[in-house]
């Protein structure tokens, strides 16, 4: 059983570096320079995949907090918990990378539009998640508070998908999802981006495993620590 | 839990500090114009990449430590039955 969870592991994890490898190469060998935003706009290729894999967190978050205030289950508990420290990572680094994408493109490093602003209340919502379990002196009133905040916290993610249509925006318009006009992307620019959102999500899984292990055997070294006290 | 404590105060520090250069860099270049040739925004490119594999990597690191402090505690607990 431990065996085959550890070549679980294992293959996930080689399969995520391969698929990583792939993006990389289309990224830099294969996929054609933009002839209006230049090298600048391959930055796409991380930025969208980024927001993507930070609101799919938030998701799992959203679905680990309604778990665990529904049937007090603590897997979803701890699948909240170890999303959410994803999901933030995510979001820090799609942040991040947009400050750095607007400066050549824009001419700015940040404007408070309404895409921009929207998201950065969206990371301070789950750093003030993170914070409020780090923080609790009860486990379980901890736990509680924050799933009542993961499942609040989540209004903000079609907000912030939805706010370059509800407000007046410099952002691009989106060219993946369910509001999409559709086309404006060279087929292989797609493919690109399809398969770096492919491996970003897997790194996403790799990483959500590895902490759910870690948070597993915490949760059992720190209740064997308490009945032997006890 | 101390340690995620530490993390969340570090990075917080960080980001502060971050956006404080990004705000001094900004009023310093509020009159450049942007880059126009493509090399000249190869710096961004670069630094998203190298800023996404450091984040990622940080977390690992994270994870890492946490798995050494469980590890830590549970030989301290061997050796306590002993």
């Amino acid at each position: 059983m431990i065996s085959s969870r550890i070549n679980f592991r294992l293959l996930l994890h080689l399969t995520t570096f391969l698929v990583m490898l792939y993006v990389l190469y289309l990224i830099f060998l294969s996929v054609p320079t933009d002839k209006n935003l230049g090298i600048s706009q391959r930055i796409f290729y991380f930025h969208v995949p980024l927001a993507w894999s930070g609101f799919l967190c938030f998701f799992i978050v959203l679905i680990g907090s309604i778990g665990y205030l529904w049937k007090k289950s603590l897997i979803c508990d701890r699948l909240a918990h170890a999303s959410s420290e994803i999901g933030v990572l995510f979001i820090t680094l799609m942040l991040m990378s947009g400050v750095l994408w607007a400066k050549p493109v824009w001419g700015v490093w940040w404007t408070w539009d309404p895409r921009l602003t929207t998201s950065l209340i969206l990371w301070l919502i789950y750093v003030a998640y993170l914070m409020l379990r780090a923080y609790s002196s009860n486990r379980q009133q901890g736990a509680k508070y924050a799933a009542l905040l993961g499942i609040a916290g989540f209004i903000d993610v079609p907000i912030v998908y939805l706010s370059i249509y509800w407000w007046r925006t410099v952002h691009p318009q989106p060219l993946v999802g369910p509001a999409t006009s559709g086309g404006g992307l060279d087929p292989s620019m797609q493919t690109a981006l399809m398969i770096s959102t492919l491996a970003f999500t897997l790194v996403l899984i790799s990483l959500l495993v590895e902490r759910m292990s870690l948070f597993r055997d915490q949760y059992a070294l720190e209740t064997h620590v308490a009945s032997i006290k006890s | 839990m101390n340690y995620l404590k530490k993390i969340l105060t570090k990075t917080t520090a960080i980001l502060v500090v971050y956006l404080m250069l990004i705000n001094t860099a900004l009023a310093k270049t509020s009159g450049d114009s942007h880059a126009s040739t493509p090399e000249d925004n190869l710096p961004y490119l670069f630094a998203v990449f190298a800023l996404t594999w450091a984040g990622i990597a940080l977390y690992i690191y994270y994870m890492s430590q946490k798995q050494r402090e469980i590890k830590a505690e549970l030989d301290s607990l061997k050796r306590n039955q002993e």
